[in-house]
């Protein structure tokens, strides 16, 4: 499960990234652009320092514990994977990285088999091995030491051992990852069919770690580098500098740049001082840019002013941002078409920032997957052309109602505009007929505390999601499988949802190894989700606003995962 | 300030007593006047604050859409962060809700909360104050050093850490989470930290009143303890605990409204002037009315109560002024 409201997947090129990409394995005559170096960035110049300015530290660069968007963009220049996201101008593409093709599937997606780049180096110099990758999955099985991070290796490789990690059964092997006698390959073998395994392998559970240098849970202060940038300083919560990795071959590596000779990352300012800082463009500032700070405040002076066009990125994210209705404590249908009703899009999307900040939208499915994402109507009306609330219908669903839970309990985080937000919904239902009481939960531990079976489960969850990777199984399937939950957890299907003909669609689609037809079934079933169980008012779909520095140039928006990018960054001389 | 002084008229002698002599210093003392004067005009918002909903045809909630520019970071349309006659203070960013009705609608969580809190210190305060006074040696030893541990506390950082605590204790017990409780639970939070400072000066105050004659005389006619406390001591000891409470009102005020910016406070969407301060940080170079509004209504109050206070200290012992 990904972190929602951080990781996100895919962006404005998921659409090339979903049909090209996810969907098909390249073909042998694309073999020639997996070579290295990666396409000049027009008008780029080698040298200088980028300077970062982040409001906190990352929560973990160690490629088994990351799970971040803006880190999983990051921390590329220090890590490298069997395959990578490069966006170059505008365009997204999977390719391979210490792998040299795409993968081949075999017995019916279950059985991967990637080939190795070769003479691929650590930064002491050393090659990196097919025992390296191998160690590397191997070493994310850890998580008795190693929390964070995806689960995915542990989800779909086969363990007939139930291996445990490196540090539990330092002997032991995991006989589903084999390399071949010569080193040239490495072969998966999988529990399910996974059509989408070549997304996976991006993740860092499929970077590689040099036995040697595996510190366990320190591994986080000091990645040993295989990309383009090492780790020359780090001090937690402080900052973070990265300094050329000169034993890094571009001839090998076709997703990566190098242009500055130093990257400074720096912790612990405000928002308001970053976002200003970067307005201003002064001093350090000039050469800067944020990872994890948007324009909120200083949008209103940016927006629509040409001084600052040039410094100035928007883009269409593909988070969702809506509430999950929690079906085992509104139980009546019609009770949850009365919140669904109720809900002003309107005054929710003003509480986040306005029409800069998100569009409406009627789907938690991105409409640039296009084979996922219906069109439909919410209470009876389209919600970008009708978003207010629709108060007569709600009250209208409200009679009709057997069970009459007019007792709403509406779950936020304390995080940027989520209050708002939920103050913005709190409104909306009480002006149909509903007693909302807000409640606040941390950050650190919402998408756990609202998972929580039992006493106290809140109503109504204020919820975001990002996809992992650009099918319809990142969302549909992670958020609204009733299997996953347990008598305690509700996992990340927050709604609860568990009804008996859905369950039957969601298990029909288990089977479908095709990403096509995989997508246009759970597009089929977040409609019905939606229209007829109404488990979940999707709201809109989140619009990033990001400023940089006027000497800074390249910064993009990541395809591979939705966040402001400095992959391409250069320092204007 | 300087201390008033009082004119004796040689053809009007006639007894007065302290408090007469107090409620004349008080009259002439210019700062109390006004100060008096802010505190009561706070007071009268909060008291009639849904007179102003009602005036407004509005609620401190409502939502108004149509005042805010949405392609501009939902702020509000117009000068002053959307001043107009609709909207006397503007409205909020991003929400439109209307900023005169959750002024005083936070005026009335800020001033509730406060007061209930320095009640409740005051009466713990004072009984301790008096118990630990007038028995003294192992009973006084005891709780005088519970008000030091007390005292010595981090306040702010302690109420912070045991608010959600003793909250989702309550909660654990079968209390609706919500303001219904979390209120309840400011209060006396609020009010666990604001005691020691009324129980110490009750108790040096008892000390020195224990041995006094009119005590001793109370005690030779064979009054019990409880006799001597509330009805001989207690009685001697208002204009003391009058100066600390009025000192007490403003700094619980700003607890209270620290508490919510850091956010252990009151939930939303109810008005509160922490809660407002909070919200309005990320707009103070975009709307600065945004942040004004709270900043100063918070400034002037316990301005305002800390004069008081003051002219009060001044009024009830002369010679404890400069």
């Amino acid at each position: 499960m990904m972190k929602l409201g951080r990781k996100t997947g895919s962006v404005i090129a998921a659409f090339a990234l979903c049909a090209g990409v996810v969907a098909a394995v390249p073909s042998a005559s694309a073999a020639s652009s997996f070579a290295g170096p990666a396409p000049v960035v027009k008008g780029a110049t080698k040298g200088g320092t980028l300077n970062i300015f982040d409001q906190s530290d990352f929560e973990h660069i160690d490629p088994a514990r990351n799970y971040v968007g803006g880190t999983l963009d990051f921390y590329r220049f220090f890590t490298r994977a069997l395959l990578n996201y490069r966006t170059y101008e505008g365009k997204t593409e999977l390719l391979p990285d210490l792998a040299a093709d795409m993968g081949t599937a075999s017995e019916g997606a279950t059985v991967w088999t990637f080939k190795l780049r070769q003479n691929v180096k650590w930064e002491d110099g050393s090659k990196i091995t097919c025992e390296d990758i191998k160690y590397g999955t191997m070493r994310s099985y850890a998580d008795d030491v190693l929390t964070g991070g995806t689960t995915y290796a542990k989800d779909f490789l086969q363990n007939p051992g139930s291996y445990k990690g490196p540090y539990i059964q330092p002997s032991a092997d995991l006989p589903s990852i084999i390399c071949s006698p010569s080193g040239d390959s490495i072969t998966y073998k999988l529990s399910q069919p996974v059509a989408y395994f070549q997304s996976i392998v991006a993740y860092g559970s499929f970077a590689p770690i040099k036995k040697s240098k595996d510190t366990g849970v320190n591994y986080d202060n000091k990645p040993f580098s295989s990309g383009p940038y090492k780790i020359q300083t780090y001090n937690r919560g402080k900052d973070l500098t990265l300094i050329r990795n000169a034993q890094w071959d571009p001839t090998t590596d076709p997703t990566r740049w190098n242009y500055p000779d130093k990257i400074v990352v720096k912790f612990g300012a405000d928002q308001a001082v970053i976002e200003n800082g970067l307005i201003s463009d002064s001093g350090l500032y000039k050469t800067a840019m944020s990872l994890d700070t948007e324009l909120v405040s200083g949008l209103s002076t940016v927006v629509g002013n040409a001084k600052y066009k040039s410094r100035f990125l928007q883009y269409q994210s593909p988070y969702s941002r809506h509430y999950l209705i929690n079906m085992d404590t509104v139980t009546d249908v019609n009770v949850r078409k009365a919140i669904q009703c109720a809900i002003d899009y309107n005054t929710v999307i003003l509480a986040a920032g306005g029409s800069n900040v998100g569009s409406p939208s009627n789907s938690m499915i991105p409409s640039s997957l296009s084979n996922a994402y219906r069109k439909f109507d919410i209470c009876g009306r389209d919600t970008s052309k009708k978003p207010e609330a629709q108060v007569a219908a709600a009250k209208d669903f409200l009679s009709k109602a057997t069970v009459k839970k007019t007792d709403l309990t509406v779950a936020f985080r304390d995080k940027g505009t989520e209050k708002a937000r939920a103050s913005a919904v709190g409104a909306a239902l009480e002006a149909a007929g509903f007693k909302v009481t807000l409640k606040e939960y941390p950050k650190a531990t919402y998408y756990t505390a609202i998972a929580v079976r039992g006493a106290g489960e809140p109503d109504v969850i204020q919820g975001s999601w990002g996809y992992d990777w650009a099918a319809a199984t990142g969302i549909v399937l992670a958020l609204l499988d009733g299997d996953t939950m347990t008598k305690t957890d509700a996992k990340s299907n927050y709604s609860r949802q568990n009804d008996s003909a859905l369950q039957k669609l969601f298990r029909a689609t288990d089977s479908i190894t095709d990403v096509k037809k995989s997508d246009k079934a759970l597009g089929d079933i977040e409609q019905k989700a939606i229209q007829d169980l109404a488990t979940v008012v999707p709201v809109y779909m989140q619009v990033a606003n990001a400023i940089f520095g006027s000497k800074v140039g390249g910064i993009q928006a990541d395809g591979g995962y939705g966040t402001t990018s400095p992959a391409a960054a250069y320092i204007k001389k | 300030m300087s201390t008033q002084v009082i004119a004796v008229d040689a053809s009007r002698v006639e007894g007065r007593s302290p408090s007469q002599m107090a409620w004349e210093r008080l009259k002439k003392d210019r700062t109390a006047k006004i100060s008096a004067t802010v505190v009561f005009i706070f007071i009268f918002l909060s008291v009639f604050a849904p007179l102003f909903a009602w005036l407004t045809k509005d609620t401190p909630n409502a939502f108004h859409p149509e005042t805010l520019d949405s392609a501009m970071g939902a702020l509000p349309i117009g000068k002053l962060g959307g001043v107009s006659g609709d909207h006397w203070f503007g409205v909020e960013p991003q929400t439109g809700r209307d900023l005169f009705l959750r002024f005083v609608y936070g005026a009335r969580t800020s001033l509730s909360v406060a007061l209930a809190a320095t009640f409740v210190a005051t009466v713990v305060g004072v009984v301790i104050g008096l118990v630990a006074g007038f028995f003294g040696g192992k009973i006084d030893q005891v709780l005088s050093r519970l008000m030091e541990i007390v005292l010595a506390f981090p306040s702010i950082l302690f109420a912070l850490a045991i608010t959600p605590v003793l909250e989702d204790f309550l909660i654990g017990r079968g209390l609706q989470s919500g303001n219904g409780t979390r209120i309840p639970v400011i209060i006396v939070v609020l009010a666990s930290f604001g005691w020691p400072y009324i129980a110490r000066i009750v108790r040096g105050q008892v000390i020195s009143l224990r041995e006094r004659e009119f005590v001793d005389a109370a005690r030779a006619l064979g009054a019990s303890k409880f006799h001597l406390i509330f009805k001989q001591i207690l009685p001697n000891l208002w204009a003391p605990i009058l100066v600390t409470v009025a000192l007490n009102i403003p700094t619980m005020i700003t607890a209270e409204a620290a508490l919510t910016f850091l956010g252990a406070g009151v939930m939303a969407p109810l008005s509160d002037w922490g809660a407002m301060l909070l919200s309005s940080v990320a707009f103070y170079s975009v709307d600065p009315m945004f942040t004004a509004i709270p900043g100063f209504a918070l400034f002037f109050l316990v301005l305002a109560f800390n004069l008081l206070g003051d002219s009060v200290r001044d009024a009830l012992d002369p010679k404890s002024s400069r």
